[in-house]
């Protein structure tokens, strides 16, 4: 049974580090609250006994600058969402965050970029952007490559004294566009399958960097790195033909069986989704 | 732990386990009854409330994350006996049956229209996908909608 | 659009609900709102095993536990065996269940219960219950349930059949299929689904030890019946009172006597306190089920599309115990043949137990698994002869004045043809050739189904029949009140009737008070229930005689107001007036007149109006539902751009009201139909789609592009004002309509459920 001991606002870095280590594992970081919900009511957070909410350390920001995009921990998905909705060079982020109302109102970034599920939407997105993660600890800050981050189901590269504070993005080059795009059995649903693609394009619509990652078709979620070697180098018009990219992403997922839908049904979808999202990009 | 909540405009000093979920608090220790549960954790929409303007399930939100946070229930959207005008649209329409799920539609639209009108059945239809109901088949509820959009009731 | 029909003022015209308000502004109250001083909570203790027997359970750490305060098993129940959906004399649905159970019969079965101070306590309680189990083996196909040497589930029910109908015989379908010039045949799988009503299950019982009086406010469809089984399966000689307020949804789910409801009361009884036990949503989607059925249907024709024999074999997975499986199972069939005449069949209808969980009624009661096999074979049987589809039924339906087989009555009204002509031109059912050779991706179809279906119980059971009645108080100040026994599933029975009375005084609304806003089996008169499409006609019909009772009592004192001659005095209410029909100068106000009857007169007292109709007829209804689909032949994906629902309703009492029951039955169809699954995890028995990430419901993005609801007056002379039911036959045709739209799309016939992408992709060989 989910029962707590604390609910506690930290007011600083430093008391979020201190209350975690005076728990020793016992104290977990809560943002949004949605997914932390799921857990609880699953049963899966039946040791934590102290939440530390986030909310007041000012984490909640789309700060642009030169060459870097900043997105605190705590910023909601609706935010992202309507901040970049418009904006075809970060297509994958907007659509990746436009989850439904309740959720997207709620749930941040911080909170589905470090659970390790391979289901949630925006770590796929990120990660098709060379992605950053800030963490705080007791070493300090430190930098960690979000394409390093995820080891297994549920398990990361986090340390148990570390938190997230910030994402941060490369700012994308001119020619970028990015697209994220996901499969539901029905209209509403954890995703089957879900691929973002972030591509730089040159003048004459030639791929010259791609970054394809693939969420829900394995154990964590991924990039498919020959598929993007595959990708550079192709002119993005209506006459391409993609499927040496597709059958290089259908070769690195590992999509299981599950309640919602077969393995098989998952690498016909990826093979169709990838097949879309590229054919869009031009 | 003892909390402060400001929902429909009042103050409320409460004493909480620090696991309550919003939804259950309001109902219990404020008694605002109007909240629906309808599941065990955040699926179907019937305890959707306003938090700073943006609507959200209740039963997913600590209620201690919404200290110091304007909260709005379906018992906060009349004023001095007149209906809002979505609870309105919803009355005329008859966009409900067994009517369990609508204060959380309503809260849910409340929400997310933010008084906006000219919405398309499409954007009705995203902004409601969070809300399950069983009864309607949802075809009232866009029609209400619309008729709201369009700044009154059709009859 | 919504086609214009005559008003006849209140009756007919689209009234705002008398519970509106309440329901857009929060203040309906519900079961699950209640709260009563020292209430306790209740949790029960369920079996984790399909099937086994209880060896050893040792409760006493779970009481010891600080906080709880009761704690029953099996034990310490009334033992006898009960039949949790009705009780009376010439029930013959088998009384298999118990009210705690010591050999649970599937995963959630309830062994025992805890009463706790909150429902934190009483939850971490179940932990401490300690039970030694002898684990059964379990079965869970119905194939392999009947086998020899299969666990027995009951020990009455050999084989594991609850029993076995073979009673629809006409003719003889050999020599039928020999004269037939075509044959069709098929094998249909429907799936097990859960009524998913957005209120969950749940009671709250409080038991006053001074006065030593029980009432029960239950998520109940059948107040009545509950109170009265609560009284004997408990075995209490006490007064109860059962309490419904309307219903966050039903469906048909919400009839048992639960084991909540059981252990509520009992512990109730034992601590001297209310005790509020209601489900978890997990918990709700395993109490009851829809039953999954494999049908054998095998249909032959004549040249000219005559049907000439039907055989089929249904069989029902009924899961752990009866409920109500004989009629369940029954109905697949008989509406069949209120359909379609046949010139010779044969029927044959088995219920089977399985270790799952225990079917129940669910809106159609058994005709929407009929129907998907019927129509789509039907269809099939069409294309073979090179018929046009609606023709076939056409030709081949029960027509106004045929007897139809299972009530042995003639058929009253049938708008089918109506409703096929409007639904064919409305979809434009011509353009199904072409719709069905485009090519690319996405494929496009046209398809159709009809259904017939009752209005009520009457005539359905031998053993009991209909009944409801009516009581209408005149009151001094001009307003009535009526009191009914009816159950409000949130389908909005009190304002329908209330219109009825309205109608009949000729009132405006707010004139009419309907006296409480719950079902009460204190201060109410008996209904059986709100079930079987029967509120309208049987509550409607003993509220319009009810009142025309009242009217009868008040000639005497109108022939006095009015100076008329009682014995030639026709009376006309309109408008708050009473008028003397063969004079209307000639009136006085109702209210004066009602004032003067109940207080001034000679002969004063209140008029009261009463009626209990036991009704002779079922008046049948009669639908045609069109889809189109796209199916995307990529994905699997189905989209449906529009969707006609042309509904023989006899008389739309409400409009608004109407539409909204043939809307909601729809996509809730289209739930079935496309995406909803009880699905058991054979290793475990355990259900694993138990929450809303994993048991789809349809959402208003999964809503048909175009919804046409149209409804058909035959105005039946039978029911009030015309009007026969529309509860549950929306929900029948669309499970057949579909997938009859996404064979004339893809070319490849799906015969089982839900059509999922995956289905849609491995019947065109594409996974």
């Amino acid at each position: 049974m989910f029962e707590l001991d604390e609910y506690v606002k930290a007011n600083s870095i430093d008391e979020v580090i201190s209350i975690m280590k005076e728990n020793k594992g016992a104290a977990k970081i809560v943002s949004g609250g949605t997914l932390i919900h799921e857990l609880a009511g699953r049963g899966m957070l039946d040791n934590v006994k102290v939440l530390i909410d986030l909310q007041r350390l000012g984490l909640n920001y789309v700060k642009e600058e030169d060459d870097l995009i900043r997105i605190g921990a705590m910023t909601t998905h609706s935010k992202i969402h309507e901040h970049y909705k418009d904006e075809p060079r970060y297509g994958a982020l907007a659509e990746a965050a436009n989850l439904i109302p309740q959720i997207r109102n709620a749930a941040t970034i911080g909170g589905c970029v470090c659970p390790g599920i391979p289901w949630l939407e925006l770590p796929v997105a990120l990660l098709s952007y060379d992605s950053k993660l800030v963490v705080q600890g007791t070493e300090g800050e430190r930098l960690i490559n979000l394409n390093e981050f995820y080891l297994d189901y549920l398990y990361t590269t986090l340390q148990p004294m570390e938190f997230l504070t910030e994402i941060r993005i490369p700012k994308p080059v001119d020619g970028t566009i990015s697209k994220h795009i996901s499969h539901r059995i029905t209209t509403v649903g954890v995703p089957i399958v879900s691929v973002a693609v972030t591509v730089v394009k040159d003048a004459k619509n030639m791929c010259t960097d791609a970054r394809i990652a693939i969420g829900s078709a394995g154990r964590v979620v991924m990039r498919a790195e020959k598929a993007e070697e595959r990708l550079k180098g192709k002119v993005l018009e209506p006459k391409q033909l993609f499927d040496d990219v597709v059958e290089a992403v259908l070769s690195k997922i590992k999509p299981i069986n599950d309640m919602l839908a077969t393995e098989t049904y998952r690498k016909h979808i990826c093979k169709i989704l990838v097949q879309k999202v590229l054919e869009e990009l031009e | 732990m003892k909390i402060t909540l400001n929902v429909n405009d009042e103050i409320h000093k409460i004493d909480i386990r620090p696991q309550d979920n919003l939804a259950d608090v309001l109902r219990e220790e404020l008694n605002l009854k109007g909240t629906k549960r309808g599941c065990d954790y955040g699926g179907c929409g019937a305890c959707t409330v306003v938090v700073d303007g943006k609507s959200v399930y209740g039963c997913a939100t600590f209620a201690a994350s919404a200290e110091g946070k304007k909260i709005i229930t379906i018992e906060g959207l009349s004023k001095n006996g007149e209906l809002h005008p979505l609870q309105r649209a919803f009355l005329d329409n008859g966009a409900y049956q067994c009517g369990f799920c609508t204060p959380g539609m309503i809260m849910t639209l409340y929400g997310s229209l933010n008084g906006r009108k000219d919405t398309s059945e499409n954007q009705i239809k995203d902004a409601i996908r969070g809300n399950i109901c069983r009864c309607t088949g949802y075809v009232k509820i866009i029609e209400a909608v619309l008729d709201y959009s369009k700044g009154g009731s059709r009859r | 659009m919504k086609e214009d029909h005559e008003c006849l003022g209140v009756v007919g015209s689209r009234v705002v609900r008398v519970d509106g308000l309440d329901k857009v502004l929060g203040r309906q109250q519900y079961a699950f709102d209640l709260s009563q001083p020292g209430m306790l909570h209740a949790k029960i203790f369920r079996s984790p095993y399909p099937h086994a027997k209880v060896r050893k359970i040792d409760t006493s750490k779970a009481e010891a536990m600080p906080g709880v305060k009761a704690v029953i098993t099996f034990n310490d129940v009334p033992k006898n065996k009960y039949n949790p959906w009705l009780d009376c004399p010439h029930w013959v649905e088998p009384r298999d269940r118990e009210v705690l159970t010591g050999h649970p019969r599937y995963v959630g079965d309830g062994i025992a219960a805890v009463a706790a101070i909150d429902e934190n306590t009483a939850t971490k309680a179940l932990d401490l219950i300690r039970v030694e189990f002898e684990k059964l083996s379990a079965v869970y196909d119905v194939e392999e349930a009947v086998k020899e040497g299969a666990p027995l589930l009951h020990r009455k029910a050999e084989n594991n059949i609850v029993g076995v109908n073979q009673s629809w015989v006409k003719g003889d379908v050999s020599e039928g299929f020999e004269e037939a010039d075509v044959v069709v045949s098929g094998t249909y799988e429907t799936q097990d689904i859960q009524h998913v009503p957005m209120e969950r299950y749940g009671t709250l019982a409080t038991y006053d030890p001074f006065s030593k009086k029980m009432t029960v406010y239950s998520t109940t469809q059948n107040a009545f019946p509950l109170m009265s089984r609560i009284s004997h399966v408990l075995e209490f000689d006490f007064p109860i009172r059962v309490i419904a307020f309307p219903l966050g949804g039903a469906f048909g789910g919400k009839h048992e006597l639960f084991q909540h409801d059981a252990a509520a009361c009992l512990l109730s009884i034992k601590t001297g306190k209310p005790v509020r036990c209601f489900l978890t949503r997990e918990e709700s989607f395993t109490i009851n089920k829809r039953y999954g059925a494999k049908i054998d249907l095998k249909l032959g024709a004549k040249r000219d599309g005559t049907f000439v024999a039907c055989e089929g074999k249904l069989i029902a997975n009924a899961g752990a115990y009866a409920i109500n499986t004989l009629a369940n199972m029954a109905i697949p069939f008989d509406m069949m043949l209120s359909l379609y005449r046949f010139e010779n069949y044969k029927f044959e209808a088995i219920g089977v137990y399985t270790n799952g969980i225990p079917n129940t009624p669910f809106r159609g009661f058994g005709n929407p698994q009929g129907k998907f096999a019927l129509e789509q074979l039907v269809d099939e049987l069409a294309e073979e002869l090179g018929i046009d589809r609606p023709e076939i039924t056409i030709k081949n339906m029960i027509r106004a004045g045929d007897i139809i087989p299972w009530t042995a009555k003639k058929c009253s009204t049938t708008g089918l043809i109506e409703c096929i002509e409007i639904g064919r031109e409305r979809i434009g059912w011509s353009r199904r050739r072409d719709l069905s050779t485009s090519k690319g991706v996405t494929k496009r179809g046209i398809g159709m189904a009809c259904m017939a279906h009752v209005t009520s119980c009457a005539l359905l059971s031998e053993g009991w029949n209909e009944s409801s009645a009516s009581i209408i108080k005149l009151n001094s100040d001009g307003t009535v009140t009526l009191v009914t026994g009816a159950s409000d599933n949130g389908q909005g029975i009190f304002t329908t009737l209330s219109q009825v009375v309205a109608e009949e005084f000729g009132l405006p609304m707010e004139k009419v008070i309907y006296s409480q806003k719950y079902t009460d089996t204190e201060t109410q008169p008996w209904d059986w229930g709100n079930f079987g499409s029967r509120s309208m006609y049987m509550v409607g019909t003993s509220t319009k005689l009810a009142c025309q009772d009242a009217k009868n009592k008040l000639l005497p004192f109108a022939s006095v107001k009015l100076n008329s001659d009682p014995s030639a005095l026709h009376l006309e209410f309109k408008d708050g007036n009473v008028y003397d029909k063969a004079n209307s100068h000639n009136c006085v106000s109702f209210a004066e007149l009602v004032h003067f009857a109940n207080e001034t007169s000679q002969q004063p007292g209140q008029i009261l109006g009463f009626y209990n109709f036991v009704p002779t007829e079922n008046p049948m209804v009669y639908a045609a539902q069109f889809v189109e689909v796209e199916v995307n032949t990529d994905t699997g994906e189905i989209r449906i751009p529009k969707f006609v629902a042309v509904h023989d309703v006899g008389k739309a009492i409400n409009p608004t009201i109407v539409e909204g029951q043939i809307e909601g039955g729809i996509i809730q169809g289209l739930g079935q139909t496309l995406m909803e699954e009880l699905k058991i995890d054979k290793d475990t028995g355990k259900y694993m789609s138990t929450d809303f990430l994993n048991y789809h419901v349809p959402r208003s993005t999964d809503i048909p592009l175009e919804l046409k609801v149209i409804y058909v007056e035959t105005l039946d002379p039978h029911g009030p004002y015309g009007a026969k039911s529309v509860g549950e036959a929306p929900m029948v045709p669309t499970l057949a309509a579909v997938a009859n739209a996404v064979y004339n799309a893809i070319g490849v016939r799906i015969y089982e459920l839900p059509i999922t992408p995956e289905r849609i992709l491995k019947a065109l060989d594409k996974i």
